[in-house]
């Protein structure tokens, strides 16, 4: 038995706070505080802290390893406040603030006051603890008391190491979403019935898993299975697409569906002759004609199974569309235009991107994580949504999760998180395994854009040395 | 020992009185809960009734969270219980809030302090939905999930059964050659290699030299810092499609992907498959009156049904079967109850529609017409066989055998709007069915038909047994001038029966022949102009005197004025009046 957690309404008002926030630091930045242009954006962050102190003495917002917080609460980064968690992120780095406290007592002129004490400009060296101190002067000489703020402190490896049992839960909920999705494809290929309700509850699981702790369930897509390539690529697509809508603001039901759809885009290989599915040398163009025939089976499938249900139609879109291509140029090929939907458009990127990184009886040398980026940018406008393509990079990182990496201080380090900062897209969270002599350590986690001296030199191909990088997921 | 013994006798009784009071509480919220899901529906939002409801089970939450912490409901298959007491039980499957939750999997529900107006009513909404097995989309767990309440919680087991899915287990995802790897020889390789600085490709050698920051940078011809912010343009263009798919159409858009695959898709299992899907679509828009969107879907099938249009003739028989399947009885029969039930039918749309199917639906229609309930649509049903079966007759004839009378009427009507000679055949079979309302309608169905049969027919029914069907017969005679019926009603007037019919008829019959205007009917019509009246048949003679000269007024054939002219020197002055009176009439006519 599992009980839901709720975050939906705190996490809007969080959300609210953050674009508020945002919009009053930017007006100021623009205005003196006279001005009557800082009035409605005063107020309506005044409206947002209230909501948020309802009920509490007061509230917080934090900074952790890139992340916004309120209290405990991971703030959401999606497509609507993406700039202004960005712009927020960045402000508190520039003055080595960790945590901004709102009291209960706190008046508008206080918050106005505090605003522009936060973004005058800075004597010392950004990000020095100099900063910092500036900023706390400040706050005592304008007398403000209901704004408090606490220094950045520096992280360390367990603050970005996933909660163990947040681990174990994901991987239950993936491998019996494997279990499930090779149970539906079974049955639906001998004809029978197949319980979908079982691979719906599993998705909501994941949903709420990714609303909670997005790299703990993104890193388990590291896991790849030789033998069940099919159902293991079908659960990692539907993990990385969900990384993906929830980068775009989906709800959680819009979540759910593009989950399910993402789980059964290849529903349509049940059809194709197991032989040539699991054939050892490359297709040939006859076999290939074969092979481009899974979206559709895959939509003649799923007309059977559901009939015409709001979420069967989207797994319908996504089966047909995953292998289209942005601009149409992939298959099938349509005699008449087509707008490829969004499901559809993000189901080709996780597509091909955990595609071209899986093994597979056709593919025994799969591209690095990297690699697969570098091809699939090249693409970008073509195959692939630029927008979406450039949200995917921003959710796995250009070293995504699971990659093996050496890095400019002779030690091998594992990705284990993107750097949620585009900025940083190139300085991820790296667990060390080695030392710079080459022994295996259970080494701390570094957040390589903490260590500007510390560059990743290259990646590397683990499965070349038979290094199961998974075994740091599960 | 006495008084241990009451100070724990108080103790307990005090306890259980709580204990007691809150399963009272309980119980009773959980039946107004059960309750309300069927009286909220009844009522519209603004009814004072609903809020009377809305506000009594908000009063009782509240007064239960804020006695006694938080309500936690453990759910039996048709029992709920409180502190292990059941303060709900309805053994019944289609009613129990127990089992409508039990079979779902939801074992708890715990309802915490700060619980809502707008929480309660939406859980609401969530119990008192139908759910139906092939409903799978909205289960109630599923529905509860995505509300994501604050204040309700839930717990549950796996879909339909106890047990746990049986998992794959973890290790066989490991590959077996792999073990832990070893770090060492990663390392040994991979540094010397760096310090090397050598790669199998250029991409390498520059990855190897600066990491993939360059390689990227390269692609995009931008600093790495640079190129994975979303601008505000991306933002909004994004944002601005995720609305439009907000509000779109699915099942529009699943007919857009089934009519694409049609296009290309050449296998011909796969083409059926699809084509049933639309057709089964169209169906569904049909029957609730979507015509807006039926139309369209019919017409591209029947592009498609055209040889020229599709790959080969099979798959246009595929199509044009397809279409058949909109014209068997059991869909036609759907359709009439949809249509009898929704008054408001758009006739203009629904007349398209009808008149795209193929000729199968011939006799369906056909068949319908007698249980249409609108005389509007069985008139628009009847209009679209005319049209239908104007090449395909012999398929409407099998309903003029119908037991109903009325379907046979219908089918009469629609052989007339055809109007083909070739129909008469088909009438003369059923010309002395024994409704008269048949009869009456093969009249008007003969007067459409232009040919010398259609005519005979027509004088066939001036000897009618019904009066109603014989003035019909005469009308129609008289607005088709059909003068080859004049002897026919001659001899209605001198045959025996004239005198018993009524004096409405009588007048019809001479005025028709007064309308056709033949000179045939001058001799006769004089015979009774200038007959003298006997003493006994004084009455009689007089009125069908005053018939035949009323026939004289209404003809211009000169005969006519000759005989009246004639009729002005008889010794009788009674007939000298009435011929003196009607060319009066007719001079003043002329100018």
């Amino acid at each position: 038995m599992n009980e839901k957690p709720s975050m939906g309404k705190k996490d809007a008002s969080g959300k609210e706070f953050i674009n508020n926030l945002h919009i009053l630091i930017k007006t100021a930045l623009i205005h003196d505080s006279s001005n009557i242009a800082i009035t409605t954006p005063l107020t309506k962050t005044m409206d947002s802290v209230h909501l948020l102190l309802a009920g509490r003495d007061s509230f917080s917002l934090r900074l952790i390893h890139d992340n916004l917080f309120i209290n405990d609460t991971k703030i959401r980064v999606d497509i609507e406040n993406f700039l202004a968690s960005m712009f927020l992120t960045g402000e508190m780095k520039k003055n080595n603030t960790g945590k901004i406290t709102f009291h209960l007592q706190l008046s508008a002129n206080e918050l106005r006051q505090f605003v522009y004490a936060f973004i005058s400009p800075v004597s010392k060296a950004p990000t020095s603890n100099e900063t910092f101190e500036d900023v706390l002067d400040k706050l005592s000489s304008y007398s403000i008391k209901n704004i408090t703020i606490d220094r950045l402190q520096e992280e360390t490896g367990s603050l970005g190491q996933p909660v163990r049992t947040t681990q174990e839960m994901a991987a239950n909920i993936y491998f019996k979403t494997i279990s499930v999705v090779s149970e539906i494809m079974d049955s639906t290929k001998l004809k029978n019935a197949a319980n979908m309700t079982k691979a719906k509850r599993l998705i909501q699981s994941m949903v709420d898993l990714m609303l909670q702790d997005e790299s703990t369930i993104l890193g388990l897509t590291t896991l790849k299975a030789y033998d069940e390539y099919t159902y293991n690529h079908s659960v990692n697509v539907s993990i990385l697409s969900l990384a993906m809508g929830q980068r775009l603001g989906y709800n959680r039901k819009e979540l759910s569906d593009l989950g399910m759809a993402t789980l059964f885009h290849d529903i349509g290989k049940i059809d194709m002759p197991v032989d040539l599915l699991n054939k050892p040398t490359d297709f040939t163009p006859e076999e290939w004609q074969i092979i481009r025939r899974h979206p559709v089976y895959g939509v003649k499938t799923l007309l059977k199974l559901k009939g015409l249900q709001e979420r069967a139609i989207k797994m319908v879109m996504v089966s047909f569309e995953h292998h289209l291509n942005y601009d149409l140029s992939g298959y099938p090929k349509l005699l008449s235009p087509k707008r490829v939907s969004l499901f559809g458009r993000i189901a080709s990127i996780t597509d091909c991107y955990d595609a071209l990184t899986s093994s597979r009886v056709y593919n025994r040398n799969p591209f690095l994580p990297d690699r697969a980026l570098f091809f699939m940018m090249k693409k970008s406008g073509t195959a692939f949504d630029p927008t979406l393509l450039k949200i995917f990079i921003n959710v796995v990182g250009i070293y995504p999760v699971g990659t093996l990496v050496l890095l400019s201080t002779n030690e091998l380090g594992l990705v284990i998180q993107a750097n949620p900062s585009p900025v940083n897209i190139h300085r991820p969270l790296i667990k060390l395994i080695t030392d710079p002599k080459g022994n295996e350590i259970d080494g701390d986690t570094v957040d390589l854009s903490k260590h500007e001296n510390i560059t990743i030199k290259r990646s590397i191909d683990h499965r070349k040395y038979g290094v199961d990088v998974s075994k740091y997921f599960l | 020992m006495t008084d241990a013994k009451t100070e724990k006798s108080d103790y307990n009784a005090e306890d259980d009185i709580d204990r007691k009071d809150r399963i009272k509480l309980a119980a009773d919220l959980v039946q107004t809960l059960s309750k309300s899901g069927k009286t909220l529906k009844i009522y519209p939002e603004t009814s004072p009734v609903r809020q009377k409801i809305i506000d009594e089970l908000n009063e009782k939450f509240a007064k239960f969270l804020n006695q006694c912490g938080e309500l936690d409901l453990r759910i039996r298959q048709f029992e709920i219980t409180y502190n292990d007491e059941v303060i709900y039980s309805n053994p019944s499957k289609e009613e129990s809030l127990a089992f409508k939750f039990y079979g779902d999997g939801i074992r708890s529900i715990r309802f915490t302090v700060g619980l809502e107006e707008k929480e309660i009513l939406d859980f609401i909404g969530i119990i008192s939905r139908n759910y139906s097995l092939d409903a799978q989309d909205n289960d109630i767990i599923t529905m509860l999930w995505e509300k994501n309440f604050e204040n309700i919680h839930h717990t549950a087991v796996d879909y339909r059964e106890e047990r746990e899915i049986e998992t794959i287990a973890p290790e066989d995802y490991i590959p077996s050659e792999s073990g832990s790897g070893n770090l060492q020889s990663v390392f040994n390789a991979e540094v010397s290699k760096h310090t090397a600085d050598t790669g199998d490709d250029g991409e390498t050698t520059l990855q190897a030299a600066a990491g993939a920051e360059l390689v990227i940078e390269a692609i995009y011809k931008k600093p790495i810092s640079e190129i994975f912010i979303l601008t505000q343009e991306e933002i909004e263009q994004i944002q601005q499609e995720m609305e439009t798919e907000e509000g779109m159409d699915l099942v529009s858009e699943l007919l857009d992907i089934l009519f694409h695959i049609l296009q290309i898709e050449k296998e011909l299992d796969i083409y059926t498959e699809i084509l049933k899907n639309i057709t089964d679509t169209l169906k569904t828009f049909i029957l609730s009156g979507d015509y807006q969107r039926g139309l369209p879907i019919l017409t591209t099938l029947k592009a498609l049904s055209n040889e020229e249009n599709n790959f080969s003739p099979v798959h246009a028989q595929e199509v044009y079967s397809a279409i058949d399947s909109l014209g068997v009885e059991q869909f036609i029969r759907q359709l009439t109850t949809s249509i009898n039930m929704n008054k408001l039918i758009d006739t203009t749309q629904l007349f398209s529609f009808l008149t795209m199917l193929n000729k199968n639906a011939i006799e369906s229609i056909s068949n319908m017409t007698g249980t249409i309930e609108q005389i509007k649509i069985r008139r628009l049903y009847c209009d679209v066989l005319a049209l239908l079966a104007r090449d395909n007759m012999e398929l409407l004839i099998k309903g003029l055998e119908d037991s109903n009378w009325y379907v046979v009427r219908n089918i009469v009507y629609v052989l007339g709007k055809i109007g083909s000679a070739e129909a008469i055949k088909y009438l003369r079979r059923i010309k002395n069915h024994s409704e008269p309302k048949v009869r009456k309608e093969i009249v008007h169905a003969v007067s459409e038909i232009n040919s010398d049969d259609a005519k005979d027919l027509l004088s066939y029914y001036l000897d009618d047994k019904d009066s109603s069907v014989r003035l019909t017969a005469l009308q129609n005679i008289a607005i088709h001038g059909y003068r080859k019926a004049v002897p026919s009603i001659l001899n209605i007037i001198i045959g025996e029966n004239f005198d018993t019919k009524d004096a409405y008829e009588k007048k019809e019959i001479f005025e028709t022949l007064g309308i056709l205007n033949s000179p045939q009917s001058i001799s006769y019509l004089k015979d009774i102009l200038m007959k003298r009246a006997g003493f006994f048949s004084k009455a009689r003679i007089e009125e069908q005197r005053a018939y035949a000269a009323m026939a004289l007024k209404k003809m211009s054939i000169p005969e006519a004025k000759d005989m009246l002219k004639e009729g002005l020197s008889h010794p009788d002055k009674s007939i000298r009046n009435i011929c003196e009176e009607t060319l009066k009439y007719m001079e003043k006519e002329q100018k």
